[in-house]
């Protein structure tokens, strides 16, 4: 959601053992949602069986809904893939955004147990892992008569 | 070459001269042998011009034999006779010509470019390709758009007037080639036309007497544009060749710049129909709560914006009535698309709307699918009116709480977080319960306003603490002037930038004392 012209969006590498590490910089928004998630993609093709996709957000300008949209489907990706996503290094902007939107818990709970998923014959084509994160909903009426 | 002496009279032709001049032979009157050109320009070159050399009138001169063209230069002697040189130059001349025409024809097809192709405006196209069709390539022409209906559209000009505008209701099949040509595919070539087969209605006013038409196809990208009709009075020439290649070349560019200004036309109405679907509702006071809204698109390219609101009155007495306010992730079409959705399901669900949690879930559920992770945040709240205060529910779908701005200036934060939907398998969310006493108001808002990036410096964000800051000055106003005063500031900060949609409503309390102006559906005992 900015409002001045995007800075250059990019996208460093970089690969040890089960772990690859994606460096993020510039804006993530709109014009480059796509790259990112084409890179993941590509990551998870050639490193299959991944252990750890750690992203590094230090270098990221600005993250607008395109950009968030973009990383929940690197988290439905990497869930898919039995890989653990990390978002190392967050911005107090980014912390912000994925608190109001309630989604930081999700994009950084490990994908649950890719062994177990792979023995039982999942597919790994599910939109996302459905059996983490669980935490049922509060009570609509978490009373509170005066904010 | 010719040698004629001072009385016109023909001294020596050479072979190729006799070749040209068969009458010429020496001792002839040079009169009867050549054309009238060449005797005129012999008789200025053999006046004595004395002191003068060479004389005025020893000049190359040019002209027609035949259906050629020579150059004849003259070499005066001093017996008074004089030798002319003949060249051939129909070759020369012709090419000159040719090169002309062409450079005219190119200055007219830039020209027609230029005009047609910086309209979008399909009527404007269609006048402006009958317009000059009639004044450049024939006596008359018609533009014939494909059928809309049962009318076909034609715009006909005539040479030097201006292009009228009619629906006529015929079918194209009567005049031959004109179907296939308004067909647009498969390509036909530009057909001829018999004019005594044309009927009434294809030959403007004012064309005295009918010779030729052709009918060229306007091609379009990949829809059919229309056809263009030329037409010719009897008494000119028929259409050349070249002049029918040129109608289709100028014809190419019409059809590109018709197809354009339809395909915008088109893509301008299903905005428009979109934006008239999805633009937000006036508010007014429902029930006792005053709501107030505004909303201010972005104005970035793709005019639908991903913002929206509602407010859905209370089916019955002392029911709440649910606000919702939210933003679609993305922009344009797509976003317009999820937005409707949104609206749609969550009217669909208001029988449930006691239960905000599961009224999202559902949402939630709804709005899965595997190909993208597009989502959307939003605010729901239900208002209630309580004895003189309003009784609130709100839930935030991870979405920026709603701000309630006390009576007497303090702003609090509701407490309420969620998920935002349409993205992950579950949701959690926390419902905020708020009463508004009277003059209290609530302000649910989107980041539109929260991000706007202006200020001073013009790229600095508006952010929260100055929203809070703005909203405390607006203590005790009504509704609809707090929604002003933020949209004033927002306006202000982002002066001449690019912004986002910014949208905000206001739930507010009236003040006991101004409900004897509220509307007649409260209830008396309020009015205290």
């Amino acid at each position: 959601m900015t409002s001045t012209p995007s800075a250059p969006f990019g996208l460093t590498y970089s690969a040890a053992q089960d772990t690859v590490r994606v460096e993020l910089s510039g804006d993530l928004d709109h014009l480059h949602a796509d790259l990112l998630l084409a890179a993941v993609d590509e990551v998870l093709t050639v490193h299959a069986g991944l252990g750890h996709l750690r992203l590094d957000c230090a270098g990221l300008s600005a993250v607008d809904s395109s950009g968030l949209a973009a990383l929940l489907m690197v988290r439905r990706r990497t869930g898919g893939a039995g890989a653990d996503l990390h978002l190392d290094a967050r911005t107090v902007q980014l912390d912000r955004l994925l608190e109001v939107t309630g989604t930081l818990e999700y994009l950084t709970a490990p994908a649950a147990r890719p062994q177990a998923r792979r023995r039982a014959g999942r597919g790994p084509a599910r939109g996302g892992p459905a059996d983490e994160n669980q935490s049922a909903a509060p009570p609509s009426g978490v009373a509170e008569p005066h904010v | 070459m010719l040698v004629a002496d001072a009385d016109a009279v023909v001294v020596h032709v050479n072979e190729a001269a006799g070749l040209v001049f068969p009458d010429a032979r020496p001792g002839a009157a040079l009169a009867g042998a050549v054309p009238g050109w060449l005797v005129s320009a012999h008789a200025r070159c053999t006046v004595p011009v004395p002191a003068q050399r060479p004389p005025a009138g020893a000049r190359t001169v040019q002209g027609r034999v035949g259906d050629r063209s020579y150059e004849a230069h003259p070499t005066p002697h001093d017996d008074g006779t004089v030798a002319w040189w003949l060249v051939d130059d129909t070759d020369h001349r012709l090419a000159r010509e040719a090169l002309w025409t062409e450079r005219k024809r190119t200055e007219f097809l830039v020209r027609s470019s230029n005009l047609l192709l910086s309209s979008l405006n399909l009527d404007r196209c269609m006048d402006v390709t009958a317009q000059m069709a009639a004044d450049h390539l024939a006596d008359a022409a018609l533009v014939i758009a494909p059928a809309q209906g049962l009318l076909l559209p034609v715009v006909s000009c005539v040479r030097g007037g201006s292009p009228s505008v009619s629906r006529v209701a015929v079918d194209p099949g009567e005049v031959p080639g004109l179907a296939e040509a308004l067909q647009g595919f498969p390509p036909v070539p530009s057909r001829w036309l018999d004019p005594s087969a044309a009927p009434a209605w294809l030959v403007p006013e004012g064309l005295v007497a009918l010779g030729s038409i052709v009918i060229t196809p306007l091609p379009g990208h990949g829809v059919p544009a229309g056809a263009l009709v030329l037409l010719r009075n009897g008494g000119a020439e028929a259409f050349t060749e070249g002049e029918e290649v040129f109608a289709r070349l100028f014809a190419a560019r019409a059809g590109a710049a018709m197809s354009a200004a339809r395909l915008y036309a088109e893509q301008a109405s299903i905005t428009d129909t979109l934006m008239r679907e999805l633009l937000p509702p006036s508010l007014h006071q429902v029930c006792g709560v005053e709501y107030a809204g505004g909303y201010r698109p972005s104005k970035d390219h793709e005019r639908v914006g991903g913002d929206f609101y509602d407010v859905h009155p209370a089916t019955g007495e002392g029911a709440p009535s649910l606000v919702v306010l939210g933003d679609v992730c993305g922009k344009g079409l797509e976003a317009a698309v999820m937005t409707g959705k949104i609206r749609n399901t969550l009217h669909a669900l208001l029988p449930m709307a006691d239960d905000h949690h599961r009224m999202l879930s559902l949402l939630n559920t709804s709005l899965l699918n595997t190909e993208n992770a597009r989502f959307a945040t939003m605010v729901l709240a239900s208002a209630a009116r309580d004895g003189n205060a309003v009784r609130l529910r709100l839930t935030s779908a991870g979405h920026p709480a709603p701000l309630i701005l006390r009576s007497d200036g303090r702003v609090e934060e509701a407490r309420t977080k969620g998920t935002l939907v349409g993205a992950l398998p579950e949701i959690t969310t926390q419902t905020a319960r708020v009463t508004l006493a009277p003059g209290d108001t609530c302000v649910l808002y989107t980041d539109g306003i929260s991000e706007a990036r202006g200020g001073p410096m013009g790229g600095a964000m508006f952010g929260e603490e100055r929203l809070r800051r703005a909203l405390s000055q607006c203590a005790a106003m009504p509704a609809e002037a707090v929604v002003e005063h933020v949209q004033m500031l927002t306006s202000q900060w982002v002066g001449a930038g690019r912004h986002d949609d910014m949208a905000v409503v206001v739930i507010a309390a009236p003040r006991t004392n101004h409900l004897s102006a509220v509307d007649g559906h409260t209830r008396g005992r309020f009015t205290a």
